[in-house]
């Protein structure tokens, strides 16, 4: 079966095709600014731009038309609203033009079945890290649920946010890996961890104090962060690892793709005798070829969506989606 | 010795039939300064709190031997609560939470706050609950703080035990006495991440 998958949460414009389980193109338009972050108007204006280009270079490097479509699947949940819309819309379209079904999927289960995907993993723990998301998910009862989440803002949100202390644009973590590359000195910063769960708003507020402060060198200070964060996230991963008796981990997220935090992640499980595969970074972070295959799980589980249950949702939880190809 | 259990961030290893060793392992994926003041930290803060949690007459394991990263304790011969929960029937779970729930009440009562209550760390032995693993514990006077360690129990009951999570919680709370935690539990739910 051919799908189109659209991804239209946040940053990211994707277009993906799947036959079955086979990803045959998956294109993306991300937007990006220097200053300022996530303003939704300017992603819209974004996406509005790109979406024509990026399913038609979907399709093209699939070597397929519209006519071989079988099912458009799209990012219903969770998300910036007004992005979300857009992507209902345009999948709606398309189903409708085309007379094919139409599917709806969760983002943040998208990522993890896309992560079973690729690594072969039977049921991992997923470390779930982008801007707005910072949940350890695994597979309890019938449901992919949170065991342990960040309590205010995401980490990748949080990363950014420092990144704009230090004059980075959106995004900043590529940069900021880079920074810390050539940090000598760790610098102790609040160590955040409650159970299964993290904060940062307190390391936020301390470090903007220490750059006010010009008494610390910013290389140090991305290594430290870096340092920090990450050991808080490796940290909850290994509890939640332990807590639900599982053996494999993967990392899902934009904040996922750095090296440093999958080399923690890689040290951490082969103490503990689990297993750890690192995703593809174009895979990692927010891609549609995970919407596809999701929506393809779905609806050969529970068929497609009527066009009346199509609407969006901004902030499904990930517990609350039901899962019936498990 | 024989290692009994690898946990997340240490391993028990029984000494002998009456004694375990707790001992917070070097995390190689952390760097070493990070490394050794959270292990250091930690495994005095934990020693401190169950000598406070058995003074106030909680169940817990005994304290003895310490050292810079470990310590021994008594050895507590039961069940996880945890492998045990789903197996019973509501007036079983009523009896087991109420224990839970007094066990709680007795901790927060001394200002000893958990940090980490899931059904992991509670053992029911000889027909009472001890509460082991104090090492994200802390003490506080907050009603923030004890409000925050019940909302843990309550998402711990949720993840693990979705077909009884109600009932378990409500027993607790009920045998929980003080009442302006009680309350700051719901704004601490209210502020949860994405709940309309």
């Amino acid at each position: 079966m051919i799908v189109l998958g659209l991804e239209s949460t946040a940053h990211t414009f994707g277009a993906s095709i799947m036959d079955n389980n086979k990803i045959i193109s998956s294109e993306n338009a991300m937007f990006t600014t220097e200053e300022g972050g996530m303003i939704p108007k300017l992603i819209i204006e974004h996406h509005l731009e790109n979406f024509d280009k990026v399913i038609r270079t979907a399709l093209k490097n699939a070597g397929k038309s519209m006519k071989d479509v079988e099912l458009v699947s799209f990012s219903q949940s969770p998300g910036i609203g007004s992005v979300l819309q857009l992507g209902a819309v345009i999948a709606r379209s398309l189903a409708l033009k085309n007379k094919i079904p139409i599917i709806g999927v969760n983002h943040c289960v998208a990522h993890l079945e896309i992560a079973r995907l690729l690594t072969g993993f039977e049921d991992p723990v997923m470390l779930y890290v982008s801007g707005a998301n910072t949940q350890i998910i695994a597979f309890q009862e019938g449901k992919y649920r949170v065991f342990g989440e960040t309590l205010d803002m995401g980490a990748g949100n949080f990363i950014d946010h420092f990144g704009r202390l230090i004059g980075l644009g959106f995004p900043a973590g590529k940069k900021i890996e880079e920074s810390a590359l050539k940090g000598k000195n760790f610098v102790e910063l609040p160590y955040n961890v409650k159970g299964m769960d993290v904060n940062f708003g307190g390391l936020y507020t301390n470090l903007k104090q220490k750059i006010e402060s010009k008494q610390y060198n910013i290389n140090d200070l991305c290594y430290s962060v870096q340092e920090t964060v990450f050991a808080e996230l490796v940290e909850i991963s290994e509890r939640a690892l332990a807590h639900c008796s599982k053996k494999e981990l993967v990392v899902a997220g934009g904040v996922g793709c750095n090296k440093r935090l999958q080399e923690m992640c890689r040290i951490m499980c082969k103490e503990r005798g689990a297993k750890f595969k690192p995703l593809p970074a174009e895979y990692a972070a927010d891609n549609a070829a995970m919407i596809a295959w999701t929506g393809l799980l779905k609806y050969d589980s529970s068929g497609a969506d009527k066009m009346e249950d199509t609407i969006i949702n901004q902030r499904t939880r990930t517990e609350e989606v039901e899962v019936a190809w498990r | 010795m024989k290692e009994l259990f690898r946990g997340a961030e240490a391993v028990i290893y029984e000494v002998n039939e009456k004694t375990l060793l707790k001992k917070r392992a070097r995390k190689s994926y952390r760097i070493k300064e990070l490394d050794e003041k959270l292990r250091k930290a930690r495994t005095k803060n934990e020693i401190n709190l169950l000598r406070r949690a058995s003074s106030a007459g909680v169940c817990v394991p005994k304290v003895s031997g310490i050292e810079k990263y470990s310590f021994k304790m008594d050895y507590v011969k039961g069940e996880l609560l945890k492998n045990y929960i789903n197996a019973l029937d509501e007036k079983e779970l009523n009896c087991l939470f109420m224990k839970v729930g007094r066990g709680i009440n007795a901790l927060h009562g001394n200002n000893i706050i958990h940090g980490d209550l899931t059904t992991s760390n509670m053992i029911l032995s000889n027909g009472k609950v001890f509460f082991i693993d104090f090492g994200l514990g802390s003490l506080s006077c907050k009603a923030e703080d004890k409000a925050v360690d019940l909302h843990l129990i309550k998402q711990a009951l949720i993840a693990k035990h979705n077909r009884v999570w109600r009932k378990c919680f409500e027993t607790i709370k009920e045998n929980y006495n003080d009442a302006q935690v009680l309350e700051r539990l719901k704004s601490v739910e209210r502020r949860g991440r994405k709940k309309s």
